[in-house]
Parts: C-alpha cells; sequence; structure tokens
C-alpha cells in the first residue's frame, strides 16, 4: 500500500507515481492520496521535483535530426520493392561515401559493384575508390616520392603532411556538404573546424569521419592493417563493407586522444587502444599541473595524469584517497608514471576499450 | 505537423493497420515517433547519421516483414527495443554490451569516482547546469535507463524490454543514478533535507 512509502525511491519506483508528474495520468488518484497522508506531501514533493529536474534537463544536450530527410529515403524504400535493397544501400554509402559524387548511382555501378562482390576478402584499394569520384570532379592528385615529408594545405585551411611513399587525392574544390579526400600510405591530418562539413578520409576499406582535429592514419595497401591514432578531438572510424551483403552499413568507432584504432582489413570490426606512446594533449592546462607531489593522495595525482593525456582512467576514490605519495613526474612515458606510482601504492593497471583501470586494495593497514 | 488526424487513432489501430498494408498508417508511426526514436538513439549512440541510418533500417525493415509481425501491447517500447537492436546491429563495438560484470564494474567506479568531483564543483554553477553536470556523470547504462523512465515516461517493465534486462536490474541501475545524483545535487537539494534512506 503506497501508505506504506518510507522514501522517495518508492515514490520513483511507481509506475503510477511518475506518469502522474510527467502526464499528468491518475491525477484523481494521487490528489487523493495527498489527501489522505498529509504526512506525505513533503516527500512527493521531493519526489516530483527531481523527476521535473532529470525531465527538463536530460534532454538539454540532444539534437534534433531531419525527420524529414529520414522519411524521405523510407518512403523511397517502400515505393519500389523491386529496388528497394540496393536504393538503401547507395542512399546510405552516399552518406559516409564518394557516391554523393557520383550521378546515376545505380545503372552506373552495378557492374563494379558486381566485380567487387567477387574479389576475395573485402579488400577496397585506392584504384577504385578514385575511379569511382574521377568521373564527376576535377581532382588533384599529390604523391609524395621523397623521403622528407610533404606538406599540403587544402583549400579548406585544413593541413595533410604527407609521408614517404603515400598519396592523397582530393577534389580542386570542397562540396557544400563534405569534405572529402582519399589517402594510400601514411599521413598527419590536421583538420579545420567546419561542423557542417564533416571531414571524411578514405582509406582502403576505412572511413575516418571528423569535424575538426588532429590524428594519424597509416594505410598501405600492402599491409593487412589500418591504423588511425588520435591527437586532440573526436573522430568516428567507420570499416567499409561489400555494398550486397546482408548487412550493407558500417561498423564504428569513436576514438578519443591517445586511442588508436586497428582495423585487420580482412576480418570483421574494429578494435580500439590506448597508443603505445600516449602524449600530453592540452598544453596549456598541462603547464599549470604540478610536477612534484609531496605526500600527495594517489588519487589527485592519477587526475592529473588523466587531464594531462586526456585518457579516462578509472579508480575507487575512496580507496586511493588513503594511499600517499612523494614523487616527481616529469618526462617520463605515461606507462613509466603508472609503473612508478601502482608500484609504490602496490596496485596494478589494465587497459581496458581504450581506458585504464587502476586496482588497488588500499593502503590503510 | 503530422496534426490532428493522427492523434485520433491510437498506437494499436495504427499498427493494425500497418500490418495491413497502408503506408499511411506506417507514416504516422514514424511522424508520432521519429522525436523521441531520434533523441534515445541519440542517448545511446551519440552520433547522428548512425542514428539516422538506424531509424531508417528499422522503418523499412518494418515494412517488409509487416506480414509476420505480431501485434504488439505497446508500440513505443517496440520501437526502441528494435532502435536500440539495430544500433548495436550496425557498429558492433560496444564490447561492454556483452560483458555484464565489467559494465557493473564501471557502473560502481563511476558512481564512486564522480562523487567528491561534482561535489567541488556543483557549488558555484546555478540549477540546470548542476543537474545537466550529475547527469552527465552517470555511466552510460545508468543515464539510459534514467533517459527512459523519467525523459520518455517508460514503466520500468517497458524499460527493462527496451533494454534486455531484468527489470530489478533496471531498478538497481536507477538506484545508482540516485545516488550519484543525490551527492551531485547535494548543494540544491540541503535547501529542503531528503530522505533517501537505504
Amino acid at each position: 500500500m503506497k501508505g506504506n512509502y518510507t522514501k522517495i525511491q518508492d515514490y520513483l519506483d511507481d509506475d503510477s507515481f511518475v506518469q502522474w508528474v510527467l502526464s499528468g495520468r491518475d491525477d484523481a488518484y494521487w490528489r487523493q492520496f495527498l489527501a489522505d497522508y498529509p504526512q506525505h506531501s513533503a516527500m512527493v514533493r521531493q519526489a516530483q521535483t527531481l523527476i521535473l529536474d532529470i525531465k527538463k534537463n536530460e534532454g538539454a544536450d540532444l539534437p534534433f535530426l531531419d525527420q524529414r530527410m529520414v522519411w524521405a529515403k523510407i518512403s523511397a524504400n517502400l515505393r519500389d520493392p523491386e529496388v528497394s535493397d540496393q536504393e538503401s544501400a547507395s542512399l546510405k554509402w552516399g552518406r559516409y561515401a564518394i557516391w554523393q559524387w557520383v550521378a546515376g548511382v545505380a545503372i552506373m555501378l552495378g557492374l563494379s559493384w558486381y566485380t567487387w562482390q567477387n574479389q576475395p576478402g573485402g579488400v577496397i584499394t585506392y584504384q577504385e575508390l578514385s575511379d569511382s569520384i574521377r568521373e564527376k570532379n576535377e581532382l588533384v592528385e599529390r604523391i609524395n616520392t621523397q623521403d622528407a615529408p610533404l606538406e599540403i594545405a587544402l583549400e579548406d585551411g585544413s593541413v595533410v603532411i604527407l609521408h614517404k611513399g603515400s598519396k592523397l587525392m582530393y577534389p580542386r574544390h570542397f562540396g557544400d556538404k563534405n569534405r572529402n579526400v582519399i589517402l594510400m600510405g601514411e599521413a598527419f591530418f590536421e583538420v579545420s573546424r567546419d561542423s557542417d562539413r564533416p571531414f571524411y578520409i578514405y582509406a582502403n576499406e576505412v572511413v575516418t569521419k571528423v569535424l575538426g582535429t588532429s590524428f594519424r592514419i597509416r594505410a598501405f595497401e600492402k599491409e593487412q592493417q589500418v591504423t588511425v591514432q588520435v591527437s586532440t578531438g573526436r573522430v568516428s572510424v567507420y570499416k567499409q563493407r561489400r555494398i550486397n551483403l546482408a548487412d550493407p552499413e558500417t561498423d564504428g568507432l569513436v576514438l578519443l586522444p591517445n586511442q588508436e584504432a586497428v582495423i585487420n582489413r580482412k576480418a570483421e570490426g574494429l578494435s580500439r587502444r590506448l597508443v603505445d606512446k600516449p602524449q600530453p594533449v592540452l598544453k596549456r592546462e598541462f603547464d599549470t599541473l604540478p610536477t612534484r607531489y609531496d605526500e600527495a593522495p594517489a588519487s589527485l595525482i592519477l587526475r592529473d595524469i588523466e587531464t594531462r593525456y586526456g585518457i579516462t582512467i578509472l579508480f575507487n576514490d575512496d580507496v586511493l584517497d588513503h594511499c600517499y605519495l612523494t614523487t616527481t613526474l616529469k618526462e617520463e612515458s605515461l606507462y613509466d608514471q603508472l609503473d612508478l606510482i601502482c608500484k609504490t601504492i602496490g596496485a596494478s593497471y589494465k587497459e581496458v576499450d581504450g581506458q585504464l583501470v587502476v586496482e588497488s586494495k588500499g593502503c590503510r593497514f | 505537423m503530422s496534426g490532428r488526424l493522427s492523434i485520433a487513432k491510437n498506437d494499436i489501430e495504427l499498427w493494425l493497420s500497418f500490418k495491413g498494408g497502408s503506408e499511411r498508417a506506417l507514416e504516422r508511426l514514424y511522424q508520432r515517433y521519429f522525436p523521441a526514436l531520434s533523441r534515445y538513439g541519440y542517448r545511446v549512440m551519440p552520433d547522428r547519421l548512425l542514428v539516422e541510418d538506424a531509424i531508417q533500417d528499422i522503418f523499412v525493415d518494418l515494412w517488409r516483414r509487416r506480414e509476420y509481425l505480431s501485434e504488439v501491447e505497446h508500440v513505443k517500447s517496440y520501437l526502441f527495443r528494435a532502435l536500440r537492436n539495430q544500433l548495436f546491429r550496425n557498429t558492433r563495438h560496444d564490447i561492454f554490451e556483452a560483458a555484464e560484470d565489467i559494465d557493473d564494474f564501471l557502473d560502481y567506479l563511476s558512481s564512486l569516482s564522480t562523487e567528491q568531483q561534482s561535489i567541488d564543483r556543483e557549488t558555484q554553477l546555478n540549477r540546470s547546469q548542476s543537474i545537466q553536470n550529475a547527469l552527465a556523470n552517470l555511466s552510460n547504462r545508468q543515464r539510459e535507463a534514467v533517459h527512459l523512465r523519467f525523459y520518455q515516461g517508460l514503466s520500468l517493465d517497458e524499460a527493462a524490454e527496451v533494454m534486455g534486462i531484468r527489470k530489478q536490474v533496471v531498478k538497481n541501475l536507477l538506484s545508482k543514478s540516485y545516488a550519484v545524483l543525490r551527492i551531485s545535487l547535494k548543494t540544491l537539494i540541503s535547501l529542503f533535507p531528503v530522505s533517501f534512506a537505504g
């Protein structure tokens, strides 16, 4: 019986109560309840406040997506069941892909899809990517045959540092909706920010999408793996699949600073891990962090390291608040610093999905 | 936009008439639920393109399979569940989905480790910001449960169905969320003391 509710949580777990607060349903019932149990009114008011606060603020960061456009695509699929499979694939591909650059997708590509499908291993080459867009656009191709890295400035202000033996292809002018380039080999990208025109890099089977950030991609045709390493900002990495597979879309991952994705070109999926030598991010903030700690709690030092490298470090504050140590952290690598701290306080750490988890039994004896 | 006409028919009626081959009924369901679906989808996977694609996929799929679909009791939670599955199917990256223990462990860590930070930070912020920060401190699954329950207004049973977990697990996730929210909002709530026993 609701008269027995003793804590706010009892109300929050009551479906009828939550509905009443959110949409006014069962109003008569709850009014009567308040009349019958006036001593509960303070608890009810607090539960109401909490629910309404959450309702009001939970959606604050959620964007409005394009309802009309998505329906247009669905509708195109419903009308014409004969071509619907191909159409949905091409519509979807168009978004991640170069296919926006090509007119008459279905007919023209019919043949090449067929050939791609019959290639072993699901590998996409630089040649195939560039052939598919050459038709419509005036493209620039840069090849670095020198030992020294080649710096290429793009019209949007982005800079690409192309390594030896690598090629970059890009349109002389970017489109209104996106900025697409194709890479073969290794390059470091500093992409200027433009949230209306995402920057896509196609490299073998891998599509990397960014708004503005810096990162490195390594995708040589002869190598089995493609890697994407993030220095600053966030990037999304997808794997392109064969169009006619049952599930034609992509696998995706979001990468944060000092994380890298390693993509095995023939096997399924993507994996995320930390780069071998994480580098500090956010130079300004990092300068204000101390390098010397005197009898400082380990939790504090780990938080500073977290800030310095932009890597999430998970640990139990309650435990590490009571582990004190005196140390100087300067030029050592991230892993040397962690080894030192963990050794001192008898803890251990491991990497889980691009984050670090520090485990300790604590220092209270 | 979808107008008053579509409100006149309830979900179940629309579902039946869509199953019977009415494209118009499907469109009304779409217009009715796109905003909620897109917001929930974005909460689960914050990538506009992925969410739009997944919504497209589920509606096209519903249409193709309409003759084989059963009648559903709650259209809204059915669509939410379909969207969630589709998002994970399209990305297949969430290793924590597969590993419940790690997930619970991370839930636990996040509720512990965010508390102190939050207390320090919240004092000078205004109310809305405090609440948004507190929400941002929740683990992904806690936030998803809170979103379904208090933003989308689902019952505990429906939220459990959508997330594919037992009702008790939803309750536990919510309960841990209250702990994080309570500490984050301490300064606000202390204006009127709360008895969050248990």
